[in-house]
């Protein structure tokens, strides 16, 4: 029998999910006839040989060096081609939001554990990006401040401490090691500051500096000064600008986060099919599937599969115990009209980093639930900084 | 160099939220039963092909070929990286092929296991090593009989499982399978198109006999009778002698052998009722076939991978159900037949017209098993 019949009495029939249909046994247009007798089999199938079952493969450079772990080879590696490949692992990471590849970058690096006072410096910041992309901030900074105390002109580990104070709001922190990079990097260390500007009311100052250092680098750094000013242009309210620094990003580096951040503006926008069409060929991350939805949502397309998928991620990462995009998860929620959810998980995403992005679900989750002390706590917060957003107060308004 | 690199880690930072779906693998361990502990194993096939490198044709998808021709790689991988001891020293892990499963858009293989321990255990420690030194990160989503939450176990983690009486009880039922083994047995013939197709075309012939050359309708309906009985009989004996012989693994047929030749038992007796070659006792002929047909029908009970004595259980229920299914398409076409015979356009359109369709059919589908194509859909 082609259609290997999947029967009620297989130990986990009960919990068996839909499986893929291939060809199947391709006689039922002659077997209609006998269709009454053969009503009772809903058939599940095996699939055939060239149905496809997965498209969402790790790279092949990825591959190889799991494949290298896994034999015995990995013993022979030297500590260089360890650390490019733990790089070349987090790259990858970056480019499809896939958090497998830290864990491999991780074993790469299982020579030299963290607490290894003798553990090379390079080794200790690979450690350090690892933890802070996992959104574990505080052991992120203890192994970068072992780092800067043992080399103070730590290019990479000044700038990596530097951002994880800007995520936490830290802004005198993520200003004094961007000031300590000025004379390593002169570039990144003004967009470095810049973005503290940005992010404590000095928007015009911010966008000056971005735009002089988007014009003399190119590459990745471009890129970088782009995407923070079309940062500094929505906190402005100046949407067309901001969109057009965004593919600017986008066109001098490839970036998800960008990507993600110009799809967010053009939902804003109302600019579905915009939408659509950049993330068509984004991959599956978290992220990436809640502005699918979103934008399925409001063309009538297949959002309900979209929203199923998202729901079981999230309870997976819950039953795994580690919300990492717990900001994901409250805009998930707040437009579910879940807004007691949505409050939730936004304020517990907000004890742990605090972008104008964060404080934005904070608002509109409050807003929501009509909650005047988290309502309170974001104007105190835009107080204290001097956050400068008319986003923020859009979202405020009315509240 | 030095700024770009500066700058990767730096967004990385900045906004690594979009996590994927985690590397997470869900292991259902169930209750004992006598000395053997099922294990039900479901693994992302994206984490498979990154430590097996599945994807043959380096075209970044996988088809379930590329997946099947390493089925035993990938059994070995389980084997390897699953362990389950008592203090009487290790239960071996037997894993059947395994299957396809999707959960939320990702491809899941499915594996069944038993663990055989020396004497019925009351707890076993599962030792987990899927990923060991590899990705630390990787988690396997544990549920247990003696507990109602999963438990998180990290790769070179350990698990206790405790099996109470109460537990063993609460799961049986799931299992019992005689009932549902029946029921399968009578869906598989009537779902089956090739075998109640098989069993059509035995039929047709049979309210007819050859008389100089020609068809002609027998005259009672007792004697059609008896000789689809004999019919009937002869496969069923055949086909429960295989199918019994492929269950307790004494002899296998590949299945891409086997699925090409049931079609072509579909092809002869079509043929054979177009230009009769074989006129008279046709329940040897039906007895051959059936000893095809019963390897078809033990592709149900492989993957199930039970133990003897169940499976001798689950056999005789999946066969008592065959039978029934049988029984149904036998009479009900019987009966249809039985009342055609009298026409005189009997011999020509519906024996002949019948048995062309059929050949037809049977003639595409070797095509289609043989070259692994599709070309009859709905």
């Amino acid at each position: 029998m082609r259609p290997h019949r999947i029967l009620s009495s297989l130990p986990r029939a009960g919990e068996s999910r839909p499986r893929t249909r291939s060809g199947g046994p391709g006689v039922r247009t002659i077997a209609a006839a006998l269709a009454i007798l053969t009503s009772a089999a809903l058939a599940q199938e095996t699939p055939s040989r060239d149905t496809v079952v997965e498209t969402q493969l790790l790279p092949r450079t990825v591959k190889a060096s799991v494949q290298r772990l896994a034999t015995a080879n990995a013993t022979s590696l030297s500590a260089t081609e360890r650390f490019a490949s733990a790089r070349r692992m987090i790259e990858a990471g970056r480019a499809s939001g896939d958090p497998r590849t830290l864990g491999y970058a991780e074993s790469l690096l299982a020579p030299w554990p963290a607490d290894d006072p003798r553990a090379p410096l390079e080794a200790l910041v690979l450690r350090a990006t690892i933890e802070q992309s996992r959104h574990r901030f505080d052991a992120a900074r203890l192994l970068l401040d072992r780092v800067i105390a043992r080399a103070p002109d730590h290019g990479q580990a000044l700038l990596t401490r530097a951002t994880i104070a800007q995520v936490r709001g830290e802004y005198a922190a993520a200003t004094q090691d961007c000031l300590r990079l000025r004379p390593l990097a002169a570039d990144v260390a003004a967009i470095c500051g810049a973005l503290s500007d940005a992010l404590t009311g000095h928007n015009e100052r911010a966008r000056e500096a971005l735009r002089s250092a988007a014009a003399r680098t190119q590459g990745a750094v471009r890129a970088w000064a782009l995407s923070a000013l079309a940062q500094v242009h929505e906190q402005r309210g100046e949407r067309r600008d901001a969109a057009a620094a965004y593919r600017a990003s986008l066109a001098a580096d490839d970036d998800l986060t960008t990507q993600l951040a110009l799809a967010d503006l053009l939902i804003e926008q109302r600019a579905w099919r915009d939408a659509r069409a950049l993330l068509a060929s984004a991959p599956p991350a978290d992220g990436v599937l809640l502005r699918r939805w979103l934008v399925e949502r409001a063309l009538g397309g297949d959002a309900q599969s979209i929203a199923a998928q998202l729901q079981s991620r999230i309870d997976e990462a819950i039953a795994r115990g580690e919300l990492l995009h717990a900001r994901d998860a409250a805009v998930f929620a707040l437009e579910r009209g879940d807004a007691a959810t949505a409050l939730r998980l936004a304020r517990e995403n907000w004890a742990a980093q605090r972008e104008p992005a964060d404080l934005r679900v904070l608002a509109r989750a409050a807003r929501a639930t009509n909650d005047r002390a988290a309502i309170d706590e974001v104007r105190a917060w835009m107080r204290h900084t001097g956050l400068d957003d008319a986003r923020l107060r859009a979202d405020l308004l009315g509240a | 160099m030095w700024r770009q690199l500066l700058v990767m880690l730096a967004l990385l930072g900045a906004n690594a939220v979009h996590a994927h779906s985690a590397s997470t693998s869900y292991l259902k361990i169930e209750a004992a039963r006598g000395n053997e502990v099922p294990f039900a194993w479901r693994i992302a096939l994206r984490d498979v092909d990154a430590l097996l490198d599945l994807d043959a044709d380096r075209d970044g998808k996988l088809t379930w070929g590329e997946v099947d021709d390493r089925a035993s790689e990938i059994t070995q991988l389980a084997a390897h990286s699953l362990e389950a001891r008592t203090g009487n020293g290790t239960c071996p892990l037997v894993w059947g092929a395994p299957r396809f499963e999707t959960i939320d858009g990702t491809g899941y293989l499915h594996l069944a296991g038993r663990a055989r321990c020396a004497t019925p255990p009351a707890r076993v420690e599962v030792q987990y090593r899927l990923f060991a030194g590899i990705d630390p990160s990787h988690r396997a989503l544990v549920t247990t009989p003696d507990t109602t939450r999963p438990a998180l176990v990290a790769p070179n983690g350990r698990l206790p499982v405790q099996f109470t009486a109460q537990a063993w009880r609460d799961t049986a039922p799931e299992h019992g399978g005689i009932g549902a083994m029946f029921e399968d047995g009578v869906l598989h013939i009537l779902g089956g198109f090739d075998h109640m197709l098989f069993l059509v075309a035995l039929m047709l012939p049979a309210v007819v006999e050859r008389r100089n050359g020609r068809w002609v309708a027998r005259a009672g309906v007792r004697g059609a009778l008896v000789q689809v009985a004999w019919i009937a009989t002869a496969f069923t004996l055949a086909h429960s002698i295989t199918l019994a012989l492929a269950s307790f693994n004494l002899v296998r047929v590949p299945a891409h052998v086997i699925e090409p030749l049931i079609a072509a038992t579909v092809l002869a007796t079509a043929l054979n009722n177009l230009w009769p070659v074989v006129t008279t006792r046709l329940a040897c002929a039906s007895f051959g076939f059936g000893l095809i047909h019963g390897f078809g029908f033990a592709e149900v009970l492989a993957p199930l991978n039970l133990p003897a004595l169940e499976l001798a259980r689950a056999l005789l229920a999946f066969n008592l159900g065959v039978e029934g299914g049988q029984l149904i398409v036998v009479s009900a076409s019987f009966a249809l037949l039985a009342i055609a015979r009298g026409w005189q356009g009997y011999p020509r359109w519906i024996l002949g017209g019948g048995s062309t369709a059929l050949a037809l059919v049977a003639g595409t589908w070797i095509v289609e098993r043989v070259f692994d194509l599709t070309l009859i859909t709905i």
